[in-house]
């Protein structure tokens, strides 16, 4: 008894084949989605900084509506106290006249109902008062009003300060904001320039990653096509091996069953072969020698009409 | 050149077998007689080698590397194969002999005449019982003698 041929293990869990196939399947899987590749553009999600840049302009004052000293109202600058100050110097002035009439009084003698020039003198005397108070409330409303007018040109004069700090401070605000829009526009402009030149690389690179991915594909394509042929052919190895095998054992067989069937008609040879005449024969010549008669030559003529060659069976089997 | 008169000599060359070839001939003939009867005989022995393991294995592993890729593929790449036979010394092979036997059987279920006057020529092959329709007639003693005879009379000396 030989030795018994092992039997063909079942291959588990990943193997070569496995291990290829699914190499192949992911690499045609990525390249097509490079095929499909399209690249981030830039251009739709890059912010303008125009719209984020803040201006000045809405927080300056302008010089519209400055304040006019004619059109001012100057009561606010009255001295408060201009009633007490006016009071105060008629009392002085006045108690001065009394002081003059006092005077008068004692200068000129009178009678118990006085005298005639001593009131000429009280009468000159409270004229010059009068011309005296009249001067002096003159002068000090004319100091008051000067000085509500002098008040009210400072303020006015701030007023103009101001206005001109504002209109400088707009002036410098629109310029400021204009260098500002200036710059953020060369630098909207210089983003887009860049993302535009962004989204030409891109949509640059991304052609040329899809034109190398469908190169990829072709060759995979047909790296594929190999695959199946050679596995197909070696397939077909297989089976016509395995084909061959029975064919040989039908050959076989159908050999041996002719040798059966045609045994009988293959045995009406035997004895030929046992008498030594088929198809080899060893034998020996002999001469005879014979003179022909009368009879011989009747016997030839009725052979010939007969159209036997063998009359004597020379050539029977025992000859 | 002299001879006898109303005729011409005539010289004749045949073949003729040596006494002792045509004894030998009579016996090989008798043995050829025993010996046709015998019938046909069969052979029960490997006829064609089977796959090794080797084979198998390759056989295999190209249906199983067909499969991977998608191809379609027999899960066991020798199902529909005849299971080979241990003929011992490690000889694993088919014989063609259960083929030749359901033949002769569907050739008998077939043509039973044709079987049966093939089979009477020849001995039982199991039992050995002797062909009911022998190719020739027994030879007896007599029999030879009766063709000895025979041959005799056709002899030229």
């Amino acid at each position: 008894m030989g030795r018994p041929m092992g039997q063909v293990q079942p291959i588990t869990g990943p193997n070569v084949n496995t291990t290829s196939a699914n190499a192949y399947n992911a690499a045609v899987d990525k390249t097509q989605q490079g095929m499909n590749f399209n690249p981030m553009m830039m251009s739709g999600m890059s912010p303008m900084m125009s719209g984020s840049t803040g201006t000045m302009t809405g927080q300056t004052n302008t010089m519209a509506g400055a304040p006019t000293l004619a059109g001012n109202d100057l009561s606010a600058y009255q001295n408060p106290y201009q009633q007490q100050v006016f009071d105060t110097s008629m009392n002085a002035l006045n108690q001065a006249n009394q002081k003059s009439l006092n005077n008068v009084g004692a200068a000129t003698p009178t009678s118990a109902f006085g005298s005639d020039r001593h009131q000429l003198v009280e009468a000159e005397t409270n004229r010059q008062f009068g011309d005296a108070a009249a001067a002096m409330g003159a002068k000090l409303g004319m100091q008051g009003y000067n000085s509500m007018q002098d008040a009210a040109r400072f303020d006015i004069n701030n007023s103009n300060a101001n206005s001109q700090f504002d209109i400088n401070n707009a002036r410098s605000d629109l310029s400021f904001d204009i260098n500002n829009a200036r710059g953020d526009r060369q630098q909207d402009i210089a983003g887009m320039r860049g993302d535009a030149q962004f989204d030409i690389g891109n949509d640059m690179a991304g052609n040329a990653a899809q034109m190398g991915a469908a190169s990829q594909m072709g060759g995979l394509s047909q790296q594929g096509f190999n695959y199946g042929q050679t596995l197909n052919n070696n397939m077909s190895g297989v089976g016509n091996q395995q084909q061959n095998l029975i064919q040989q054992i039908m050959n076989a067989a159908n050999g041996q069953y002719g040798d059966v069937t045609n045994y009988s008609q293959n045995q009406l040879s035997l004895p030929l072969q046992a008498l030594g005449l088929a198809p080899a024969n060893s034998s020996q010549t002999a001469t005879q020698t014979k003179t022909p008669g009368l009879f011989d030559y009747l016997s030839m003529g009725a052979t010939g009409l007969s159209g036997s060659t063998d009359p004597l069976g020379t050539n029977s089997f025992f000859r | 050149m002299s001879g006898p008169k109303g005729g011409k000599t005539e010289t004749e060359q045949v073949n003729r077998v040596s006494p002792f070839q045509e004894v030998t001939g009579m016996r090989n003939m008798m043995r050829a007689d025993d010996i046709s009867q015998t019938g046909p005989i069969r052979n029960y022995g490997p006829t064609v080698a089977a796959f090794n393991d080797m084979q198998k294995s390759g056989f295999q592993n190209t249906a199983d590397a067909a499969s991977a890729f998608g191809l379609q593929a027999p899960t066991d790449a020798m199902a529909g194969m005849p299971e080979a036979q241990d003929f011992g010394g490690g000889m694993m092979g088919h014989s063609a002999a259960p083929i030749v036997d359901q033949s002769l059987a569907a050739l008998e279920e077939q043509a039973p005449g044709q079987v049966a006057a093939m089979n009477a020529r020849f001995i039982d092959p199991k039992t050995g019982a002797a062909p009911t329709n022998p190719a020739f007639q027994t030879l007896t003693p007599g029999i030879v003698q009766k063709i000895l005879d025979d041959y005799e009379k056709f002899r030229i000396a």
